[in-house]
């Protein structure tokens, strides 16, 4: 529904006809692009030409509806003109910064781009991103409804609830798992009150990782929440080599711990254990020796 | 000055003086020193000679890797730190403690070559040493066969394989023994590294054989000579007092005869390698003697055995027969005496008749694969763990990815019965505190040893692995641990 919703607003404008609504935003009046009077603004559409009854008074030519409809983008330059609109009106109000404004999942490029049927550059959608996110800083409690109204058509469809992650559970073994991944390595790691005891796919930790620094970083949520001799974490990890085994592991630790305590969150979140790094080995492209290097350069 | 060496001054003069101070016209390239027509043009550069550094004298380089360092003066010194001796060496009061090692005692282990490079003996001031449960066993093992050589009963002889995980103190536990035994007046027979019997880096030769139906023997001249070398160095005092018994002229040069002790006989076989297998024979008949035998004034004392790599003893060795077949390690026969030694045949067998310790430590680093040997050390760990139920020596062969069994190495299951198998694992809280205060005390270990960062050096050693709870403790600190923050992650908003 929300999505049908959605498209009937970024639809298509059409030529004026009788099954057509024209746009409403610009009928309404409620939003200028440009600093010209109210009255000039309001541009009606004419009527479908009946050409069986010819009306002597009507409009000699038929008028597009958007005022960009000759442009390249009709809608999205309405939505953009729209948005700067708004920014402009609204700019003196304070802002928050830019972790306390609320979290929104705004539409893809691909989801604007069918939505519109426009063939949108990723750039040009950009611009609106960055006006949406700026309006989005608009401090929540003096946000005028007209722009939450505005950002609200500019969120993904059922964005809410692909936000929600789904709270673990201690199950009735006293185990909390938690998943992680880094790079190409998995880990699923269960973590249960003890004294400290490490198992890492059934070897000890020292096995796994002889270089100490992936031992540190694998334990790392528990150390800096001071928690190692607390749990024992019973760890499975596949994938990838011995970095990413050991960040795989350092994510999962951390989630299965944040089940035990969420109050830890902040503590794990400043200590860069709670994000995944979405890092990945760039790809090699043609042309190329590696994903960036140039061939050697030979005179003839 | 005399008036004929004077030279005119005038400039207005054509005497052939001042024309020699005219300077030359420079001769035109199309002179006679122009280059040929084929010639090379360009300046030739002589060609320096390039200094290279000398290298060092010969021997050097493998002297300096090889050091013993045994002290360090940047390291503070620990207060209050006690020595090991024989009063509390079986004492369970002492475990978790650091004790020092002192003076002749360093010499004596020294000589039997029981430190090595890989211990971190160079960071710290006085050569100590960790007491756990397990050194305090073998203390009071050592004790066991000191009351039972000075009680009425048959001297006590105690066989011990130690295993454990790499860097979990095997060699160490050996040194602790040693040590105990130095300490107690016994006699220490060290093998520092099997590596050396199997590499094929040392003279061999074959035993002239008696019997066809038994498999041919090999001696190692200069590794018998080396042997012989650490024993009769790292034991001087005690063989000094010893005298020999028997008559050894049938297999040694008449001037052995003469000689007045153990010390002098050993060193003979030390240095000269050609008789050293003999004359080790010759040592351990007299280290050997039957107490009932023993004439007056030549009592032996106890020996303990150190072996250490034993598990390169268990396979095929380097070392090629005349057939250009691999030969066992079962056919030296320093190797076969040493392991007959740790896996008695029988429980009566008195192998030591003035009693002792026979100990040997496997290797996990760079360890050869030896399936058969894992597989009679598994056997007696099942054995230890169930001492009710009945050993049975068939005990059927469960491992089906074992394709080829050693035959020789799986005769040893049959004399394994009387080998106790020591598996050292992470050290205890305890231990690990004791371990890190003495890291703390020497200016180590910086920060405070709290029960915490007990625990959680502990856990990150692998469950208390004692050299890497050393690596642990004595690394550099970073500023990491202050800002809480781990370097190279990006916060995100």
């Amino acid at each position: 529904m929300a999505q049908r919703a959605l498209s009937s607003f970024i639809g298509r404008t059409a030529w004026t006809c009788k099954r057509c609504r024209a746009n409403q935003w610009i009928q309404r009046g409620q939003f200028s692009s440009t600093t010209t009077k109210k009255e000039e603004l309001i541009i009606k559409a004419a009527p479908e030409i009946d050409l069986d009854q010819p009306r002597a008074d009507g409009p000699a030519r038929i008028i597009p509806a958007s005022p960009s409809y000759f442009t390249g983008a009709p809608i999205f330059n309405d939505n953009l003109l729209l948005l700067q609109s708004l920014l402009s009106r609204y700019d003196f109000l304070p802002q928050v910064s830019p972790d306390q404004a609320p979290r929104m999942a705004w539409l893809r490029l691909s989801q604007y781009r069918s939505n519109t049927g426009e063939r949108i550059a990723a750039s040009k959608y950009a611009q609106i991103l960055r006006i949406l996110t700026r309006l989005n800083r608009i401090h929540p409690q003096l946000r005028p409804d007209a722009v939450s109204a505005v950002l609200e058509k500019f969120l993904r469809p059922s964005a809410a609830a692909i936000q929600q992650a789904k709270p673990g559970k201690v199950d009735e073994h006293g185990i909390a798992k938690g998943v992680g991944r880094r790079k190409e390595s998995s880990a699923s790691v269960r973590l249960v009150e003890g004294t400290g005891e490490i198992l890492i796919n059934g070897k000890s930790i020292v096995d796994v990782f002889p270089r100490l620094h992936d031992r540190e970083s694998a334990m790392w949520p528990l150390k800096v929440s001071e928690r190692i001799d607390k749990y024992n974490v019973f760890a499975l990890v596949n994938g990838g080599g011995v970095t990413g085994q050991a960040e795989a592991i350092t994510l999962g630790l951390a989630k299965a711990l944040l089940v035990h305590e969420p109050a830890l969150k902040p503590v794990l979140r400043r200590a860069g254990c709670v994000t995944r790094d979405p890092r990945r080995v760039e790809r090699k492209k043609p042309g190329r020796v590696k994903a960036r290097k140039r061939p050697t350069w030979v005179k003839r | 000055m005399p008036a004929a060496t004077l030279i005119p001054s005038s400039s207005f003069h054509t005497s052939a003086v001042q024309q020699n101070v005219v300077k030359k016209k420079s001769v035109s390239i199309q002179g006679a020193r122009a280059p040929k027509l084929r010639e090379s043009r360009s300046a030739r550069i002589k060609k320096k000679s390039r200094e290279r550094p000398r290298p060092p004298p010969v021997g050097e380089r493998k002297a300096q890797r090889k050091r013993i360092v045994l002290s360090n003066t940047n390291a503070l010194e620990v207060q209050g730190l006690q020595k090991l001796g024989v009063d509390n060496m079986a004492d369970v009061a002492q475990v978790g403690k650091v004790l020092a090692l002192d003076g002749p005692l360093l010499d004596q282990l020294r000589d039997a070559k029981a430190f090595k490079t890989t211990q971190n003996w160079n960071m710290f001031r006085t050569p100590s040493t960790l007491i756990r449960n397990e050194t305090v066993e073998v203390g009071s093992d050592i004790q066991r066969v000191n009351d039972s050589v000075n009680g009425e009963g048959e001297p006590a002889t105690v066989h011990k394989l130690i295993t454990g995980e790499k860097a979990s103190g095997k060699s160490i536990h050996l040194l602790q023994a040693m040590s105990m035994a130095y300490l107690n007046k016994w006699l220490v027979i060290n093998v520092p590294d099997c590596q050396e019997y199997i590499l094929n880096q040392s003279a061999y030769a074959p035993v002239p054989q008696t019997d066809s139906t038994s498999s041919q023997m090999y001696i190692q001249p200069q590794l018998a000579s080396d042997l012989l070398a650490r024993l009769a160095h790292s034991n001087a005092s005690v063989l000094s007092s010893l005298r020999p018994i028997h008559n050894h002229s049938a297999t040694l040069p008449k001037s052995a005869n003469k000689l007045k002790s153990l010390k002098d006989l050993a060193l003979l076989g030390a240095n000269e390698h050609h008789i050293a297998p003999q004359v080790w024979d010759a040592v351990w008949k007299e280290l050997t003697v039957k107490p009932e035998n023993a004439k007056e004034g030549s009592a032996r004392p106890p020996v303990l055995i150190a072996i250490d790599g034993v598990n390169f003893w268990m396979d095929f060795t380097r070392y090629k027969s005349s057939d250009y077949k691999p030969i066992h390690a079962h056919q030296f026969t320093l190797i076969k005496q040493f392991l007959d030694l740790l896996f008695p045949a029988t429980k009566t067998q008195t192998a030591l008749p003035h009693g002792g310790v026979v100990m040997a430590a496997t290797t996990k680093s760079n360890h050869p694969t030896t399936p058969t040997f894992e597989h009679i050390t598994t056997q007696i760990v099942q054995r230890q763990a169930n001492p009710d139920s009945p050993y049975t020596p068939d005990l059927s062969y469960t491992d089906p990815y074992m394709t080829k069994v050693d035959s020789r190495v799986w005769e040893l299951r049959n004399r394994s019965e009387h080998t106790d198998l020591v598996d050292l694992k992470g050290l205890s809280r305890p231990e690990s505190k004791g371990l890190l205060e003495y890291f703390a005390k020497s200016g180590i270990f910086k920060e405070a040893v709290t029960d915490g960062a007990v625990s959680e050096k502990w856990s990150l050693s692998g469950g208390g692995i004692v050299g890497e709870l050393c690596k642990l403790s004595g690394r550099l600190r970073t500023g990491i641990f202050e800002t809480g923050r781990r370097e190279g992650v990006k916060m995100r908003a």
